[in-house]
């Protein structure tokens, strides 16, 4: 009894890349070349998209930051996950993503912020989502279902963003008594620190209706961004399908 | 040659020539900012730069006093002025701007602001950064953007200690606002990244691009073990533990956090004592010799006879040149310069010939509405000084439009 079609073509291909696919020489410049990729991609997306909002500390406010950071952070991530678990099923995509993002932005932030426009460090650090990313992938390593990962993986993204960068924003809170006016640490840095080309009017801090709901008002904003992340999870698998998965599988076809 | 190499030789004669050939960057473009708003927006006067000298060193402070009016004449074109705030114009963070007054008050944002009105300003700044560069005061205005005032050229010379901005926090600590909390910040990074190099050298470490064989082949139970699983499981509960420790950390060594604060309140109104009423009758440019004539009725509705003192623009003052002091820079000559006394309307003649003009490129002639605006003031023999916007469509004829253009095309090349 011959083996089916399908084995047989498998193990033909098997035979034919081998040599080349099996060689962890290979795999080193790949894994290289992928890091500076992600880190490029998931830095130009993430400038583009969430941009002031993870710029600088007192636009880190209690309802913008945690609503379009994660967001629009997860669109890559989204991505590499869809790309590195249908076609290697490796549970790292996400984290990979917010790893390179992390790495870009503090690239970013110390040659470009710091180094060639002189702003302190401590005004300019950029945020993390490599607690969550790590779920991301987790979740979707156990379950093994896009649906789950969606209202689980995503959910959890959009609502524990405000709970990861918390330790980070807690110092840059702290009051401060200036010119006969409480504020906020932040908020004395955006004062003193000169930003020529984002005038002060342009912060949006906690505008908008989500302060109908009072007391509940940090928790409303981290279930809209839970919400929210459903649609830009599935908008970054998109991407992956569409950019990668797709015209990789039809290139592996033809050769 | 190969062709390669003669490429590579055209592509660094290409970036040498670029490179050397640059004029050097200064001050703040502020002659590329278009004439018409700089004319017609707003008009900054009375602008004192203490201490007024170009020496520095890093930590030294500068105070920067004066008045700016919002002019009835605001372009059409130009979003309506409604929240805007007083700063300053300089290479990004290289001053720290400490305080920001408007009409006595203390303004921490933005504020609420009106055409029509003047707002008296001080702002002290301290010297961050070593270098030479252009100060200047501005008004950012929402939706129309930065409209600057005088420039006062500093030189800061680095000082022999480190910068530091010290700042006292509610709590009685008194810190460096150049470094508070960066460690903070770095330390609580590198643990998640650590997590996170951790997840993926524990996958990478095993092949990757064999994997896609056995993914086409359908052999998933092969890609993820139970011990991957379980392996996954630990991590998840490493970053629980991880949120948690970096939540409890935050509400123990942070203890009274506030939200970023938005005050925006309307300064209250200078208190203006106006005597004096203008009216435009022309305002003429040209022909070729850089010269604006406006001819304004002026009545004196006080107690004592005024005189023609200043007209201001944009940054610029000219000074009536009988009053003028040896080292005034831009000077008009008002003809007749009499004295209007008290309910006397008269027509007066302003000259201002100066090259300002066009070196600083303030003429509205490619705009949509070419006109003319600033400040024209009086003052009687007590000092009592009056001040009012005067606005005239801004005449003039072929031959000065075709040299204006060409001036234009210079400056900007």
């Amino acid at each position: 009894m011959g083996m089916p079609e399908q084995a047989q073509k498998s193990q033909q291909l098997v035979r034919q890349r081998s040599r080349f696919l099996l060689d962890r020489r290979y795999d080193a410049i790949f894994v290289f070349g992928v890091l500076f990729i992600v880190i490029g991609a998931a830095h130009v997306v993430f400038m583009l998209l969430a941009g002031d909002w993870d710029f600088w500390t007192d636009w880190k406010d209690r309802q913008w930051w945690p609503l379009m950071v994660p967001v629009m952070g997860l669109i890559v991530p989204s991505a590499l996950q869809y790309i590195a678990w249908t076609l290697l099923r490796l549970p790292i995509g996400a984290t990979l993503a917010a790893v390179c993002l992390v790495i870009g932005e503090w690239v970013n932030r110390f040659f470009n912020f710091h180094g060639w426009t002189d702003f302190p460090l401590n005004f300019v650090w950029p945020s993390t989502m490599v607690p969550t990313a790590i779920l991301l992938d987790v979740i979707l390593m156990w379950t093994n279902s896009w649906l789950l990962t969606t209202l689980f993986g995503a959910s959890l993204w959009g609502l524990l963003f405000g709970v990861e960068n918390m330790p980070l924003i807690a110092p840059f809170r702290i009051p401060v008594e200036y010119g006969g006016y409480v504020l906020s640490t932040a908020d004395v840095q955006g004062f003193q620190y000169l930003r020529t080309t984002t005038p002060e009017y342009i912060r949006i801090v906690e505008q908008g209706n989500f302060r109908a709901f009072l007391q509940q008002f940090s928790t409303v904003t981290a279930v809209a961004a839970a919400v929210i992340s459903f649609a830009s999870y599935w908008f970054g698998q998109l991407i992956g399908r569409v950019l990668a998965v797709l015209p990789i599988g039809k290139f592996m076809k033809q050769t | 040659m190969s062709i390669y190499k003669r490429f590579s030789l055209l592509g660094v004669l290409f970036i040498l020539m670029s490179v050397l050939t640059a004029p050097i960057a200064e001050a703040h473009g502020e002659n590329g900012l278009p004439g018409f708003l700089r004319l017609r927006t707003v008009t900054f006067f009375d602008v004192n730069f203490t201490p007024n000298q170009e020496q520095f060193k890093q930590g030294d402070e500068m105070t920067i006093t004066g008045k700016l009016k919002i002019l009835e004449s605001w372009p059409t074109n130009v979003a309506e002025p409604k929240v805007a705030y007083i700063s300053v114009d300089a290479p990004g963070p290289a001053v720290l701007v400490k305080e920001r007054w408007v009409n006595g008050e203390f303004t921490p944002g933005s504020i609420f602001v009106e055409k029509g009105k003047v707002y008296d300003f001080k702002v002290k700044v301290t010297f961050r950064k070593e270098g030479r560069y252009h100060v200047h005061p501005s008004l950012l205005v929402e939706h129309a953007g930065p409209l600057i005032g005088p420039g006062h050229w500093v030189d800061v010379k680095a000082s022999t200690t480190p910068f530091t901005n010290p700042i006292t926090l509610i709590n009685g600590k008194t810190v460096d606002l150049e470094k508070y909390g960066l460690g903070t910040v770095v330390g609580w990074h590198l643990i998640f990244f650590a997590i996170g190099a951790i997840w993926l050298v524990y996958w990478l470490v095993r092949p990757v691009l064999a994997r896609m064989l056995l993914v086409e082949q359908g052999k998933f139970s092969e890609l993820v073990s139970k011990r991957d699983k379980i392996a996954g499981a630990v991590i998840a509960v490493v970053v629980a533990m991880t949120l948690f420790g970096g939540y409890t950390y935050a509400k123990t060594a942070f203890p009274g956090g506030i939200p970023q604060q938005v005050y925006r309140f309307a300064p209250e109104d200078l208190k203006l004592n106006h005597f004096v009423t203008y009216k435009v009758e022309s305002a003429t440019y040209g022909p070729t010799t850089q010269t604006v004539v406006m001819k304004v009725l002026i009545t004196n509705h006080g107690s004592d006879p005024v005189r023609v003192t200043q007209f201001s623009t944009a940054y610029i003052d000219f000074v009536n040149k009988a009053l003028a002091k040896p080292d005034t820079e831009h000077v008009m000559t008002v003809s007749p310069d009499a004295r209007i006394t008290p309910g006397e309307t008269k027509s007066v003649e302003l000259t201002l010939q100066d090259e300002i003009w066009q070196k600083a490129n303030l003429l509205p002639i490619e705009e949509a509405q070419i006109s003319m605006a600033g400040l024209l003031f009086v003052q009687d023999d007590k000092g009592n000084r009056d001040f009012g916007t005067i606005a005239a469509p801004l005449k003039t004829d072929y031959q000065t439009i075709l040299e204006v253009l060409k001036k234009k095309e210079e400056f900007i090349r």
